[in-house]
């Protein structure tokens, strides 16, 4: 029961086990306190630590990009002062963004994760049944994904370096005349959206074979009887039960491939010329390298604009046809 | 779970976590007698951190130098000017970063002036020094002596074409290589300009943003002189087969350096401070036959040679205590005076030592040195290699970013791409408006 007057008693509570005559906590203090007691779920008061961690170095960051957008905040301008809409304005108008950052980002991620969708549902679906060396093929299949991406951009600068790549070596060796990969916007791009399939095309295997595993077998042993054949069995039964994770890993893999940077930074620098320049370089070159926050900031929140759109849009066309499916 | 180990969980938990941020929010003097440095891994720094140990020992503080990344050099910096934390007390500058740095930076009155002021006016902050230069970096040319004879050293571009093919002649791939893209294009372009009185902007040579606006500024980029060494640069590439054509793709100092090092290229556009790098046996498989000569000169040229020496720096961040501040200055101090620190930028790494009196005495003493200084600092038509107002690094990225467009693109082109460059110029540069 509560000591001080004016306090309801807590059930249960700290304060119900303190001694009468001993409580010198305040009041707000004590009732403050005593919510890590009482009655409130053990779930929010978890959830009470990642929320903070959240606040302070998500949502704090973001609200103050939002309010730099709208100032001239730069290192030669420190005390920044309020810019209206002028850098948005500027990052419209700037040919780097329209010409080549946009269309280069969204061609990027539909080839990107496109490939790799594909590619992880083929080989997902080969390894999930039983062979010899199981374990250590799907072992080695996932290796990329330990490797950092600027490391694999590197990896793959090295292979494809005109003068000591590894694959112009290759090819001399067959008789055929090297290749100036990084010279050639088709293949500087082609060979970033290797090196983004290398890294990446694990992550749906294992996802898309982890959905796999937890498919009912029933439909399949129905369409066995019913005399269905692999191909069909694969694209009327297996993709359609695979909606659900296959929707939530584009989505994913759709955000991270809107921003992508270290494998085209490492590998190209947004060359030759303008020709790879990505979104996430885009704003890289202006916030950074140019040391213009205000601006750098304001091309970031025209780029969540516009994930949010692409978001939105590929999650109502996956839910459409997930919901569209188990309703029929 | 019971009361009492939830309630002992989350304290510990809150606690633990309370900590964590007190102790990272603690300014690294706090931790030690440290003085944290702020550097990239190059020789001639990793030569200057050495001598600040030694000097730090005589002070009776510790030096603490975790290197950070070129690429995320400013990015730190900015961090340590307008956060919370003040993580560095010494940090690397170069005159780049002058005018950048200059408003987050002390004063250096008490360190001992001890380099030219003419290197270093741009290290200044209203009216003064905010840094003490430590060395010179120069543009050179690299060559390998076993390919080409001294006495037949190019001297104009033409020579140099035609040096180069006499060298691929002899068997070596390439004849000529430099870094191309963002952040190198001094080892290519720019060079090739300021030897064929070409410039970014017009007025030709002007630095400070009073100079250009004093000159009724206009983007350089579009000129005869400008063209044609860009026409230059395509020729070496596609038309004569001298340069490799990695250059046209933003080849980086890396690359020269593993190319020249590798014995595949007879003539190398680098800094000096690569010399003892290029000569060291363990790494170059050329280290005997490295030798150096100046920039060649473009048909328009009309000052003679060019040369371009530039000053790397130490200055001390404003936002730290008084009392590092002071550790700091006085280290700082000890450096500037130390002749034998001085000495070893030549000595050890290749560098011009900011020290006049220094630079002086190995003038008298050490013949190669000489030719170094004459051919850099005491050229016939000495340069700034930068622009030092703030928006420099966007100007050098979309110059560079042009110059691989252009060298990639037909030659027909090119003054095409070079007036896309000039209108971006006229848009991101104006400073006052922006």
């Amino acid at each position: 029961m509560s000591t001080v007057p004016g306090v309801p008693p807590v059930a249960g509570g700290h304060a119900a086990r303190v001694a009468p005559g001993r409580v010198t906590v305040r009041p707000r203090t004590r009732r403050a306190l005593s919510w890590l007691d009482r009655d409130t779920p053990f779930q929010y008061q978890l959830i009470l630590l990642p929320a903070l961690v959240m606040l302070l170095f998500e949502i704090l960051p973001i609200v103050h990009g939002i309010v730099i957008s709208f100032t001239s905040f730069t290192i030669w301008n420190p005390e920044g002062g309020f810019a209206g809409f002028r850098n948005y304005v500027r990052v419209l108008e700037n040919p780097l963004f329209y010409r080549y950052a946009l269309p280069n980002t969204f061609i990027f991620l539909g080839l990107a994760v496109g490939i790799e969708v594909s590619l992880g549902l083929g080989v997902a679906v080969l390894i999930n049944r039983r062979f010899p060396g199981q374990r250590i093929v799907k072992t080695l299949l996932i290796l990329p994904l330990l490797v950092a991406p600027v490391v694999a951009g590197l990896m793959f600068y090295w292979m494809f370096h005109a003068e000591f790549g590894l694959v112009n070596q290759l090819l001399a060796s067959l008789g055929l005349p090297g290749v100036l990969w990084f010279n050639r916007p088709a293949t500087a791009f082609g060979v970033i959206i290797l090196a983004d399939v290398w890294t990446w095309t694990p992550w749906f295997i294992l996802i898309i074979y982890a959905g796999l595993q937890s498919l009912p077998p029933e439909p399949f042993e129905a369409a066995r009887i019913d005399g269905a054949g692999p191909w069909s069995t694969f694209r009327l039964i297996t993709v359609p039960l695979l909606y659900p994770v296959l929707s939530i890993v584009v989505l994913i893999r759709s955000f991270d491939a809107f921003r992508v940077f270290d494998i085209v930074w490492t590998m190209t620098g947004g060359g030759p010329g303008n020709a790879t320049e990505t979104f996430g370089t885009f704003v890289y070159r202006i916030g950074y390298l140019t040391v213009n926050w205000s601006e750098g900031a304001a091309a970031a929140m025209v780029g969540a604009v516009m994930i949010m759109v692409v978001g939105i849009l590929v999650y109502g066309t996956f839910a459409r046809v997930v919901w569209g499916k188990q309703e029929s | 779970m019971t009361n009492l180990d939830r309630r002992t969980f989350l304290a510990t938990l809150g606690a633990g976590v309370a900590g964590t941020a007190a102790l990272g929010a603690l300014p690294a003097t706090a931790q030690g007698k440290a003085l944290t440095v702020a550097y990239m891994p190059h020789p001639i720094l990793n030569s200057q951190i050495e001598w600040m140990r030694k000097g730090a020992t005589q002070t009776g503080v510790d030096i603490d130098a975790p290197a950070i990344a070129y690429v995320d050099y400013v990015q730190a910096m900015t961090a340590q000017f307008l956060g919370p934390r003040n993580r560095y007390q010494i940090i690397w500058n170069n005159d780049d970063w002058g005018q950048l740095f200059g408003p987050f930076l002390d004063p250096l009155d008490e360190v001992k002036q001890a380099w030219a002021e003419d290197r270093a006016w741009m290290m200044r902050w209203s009216g003064k020094p905010t840094a003490a230069p430590a060395v010179l970096t120069a543009g050179v040319t690299f060559y390998r002596k076993d390919l080409v004879a001294e006495n037949e050293l190019p001297k104009t571009f033409d020579e140099m074409v035609e040096a180069a093919k006499k060298a691929q002649a002899k068997g070596v791939k390439w004849g000529i290589m430099g870094g191309s893209g963002f952040p190198h294009l001094w080892f290519t372009l720019l060079w090739s300009l300021w030897s064929n009185n070409a410039d970014l902007f017009k007025p030709f040579g002007a630095r400070s943003w009073q100079q250009l606006e004093r000159g009724g500024w206009t983007p350089g980029v579009t000129e005869k002189e400008f063209v044609d060494t860009v026409t230059w640069w395509w020729d070496a590439i596609h038309t004569h087969k001298i340069a490799p054509p990695a250059i046209a793709s933003g080849a980086s100092r890396t690359d020269t350096d593993a190319m020249f090092m590798n014995g595949d290229v007879a003539f190398a556009f680098q800094d000096s401070t690569l010399l003892q790098t290029y000569r060291n046996k363990e790494k170059s498989k050329v280290a005997d036959n490295v030798g150096f000569t100046g920039f060649p000169t473009g048909p328009h040229n009309k000052k003679g040679r060019m040369g371009w020496a530039d000053n790397w720096s130490w200055s001390v961040p404003k936002n730290n205590p008084a009392d590092t501040k002071k550790k700091a200055k006085q280290l700082l101090n000890w450096l500037a005076s130390n002749k034998d620190a001085q000495k070893e930028v030549w000595t050890k790494v290749g560098g011009i030592p900011s020290s006049v009196e220094v630079q002086k005495e190995l003038i008298r003493t050490d013949p190669e040195y000489k030719r170094l200084h004459e051919l850099t600092v005491g050229a016939p038509q000495a340069m700034h290699s930068a622009y030092y107002w703030p928006l420099w690094p966007e100007i050098h990225s979309l110059t560079s970013k042009a110059f691989t467009q252009a060298l990639t693109g037909p030659k027909e082109k090119i003054f095409e791409v070079m007036t896309a460059l000039a209108r971006d110029f006229k848009l991101r540069a104006p400073v006052p408006a922006r």
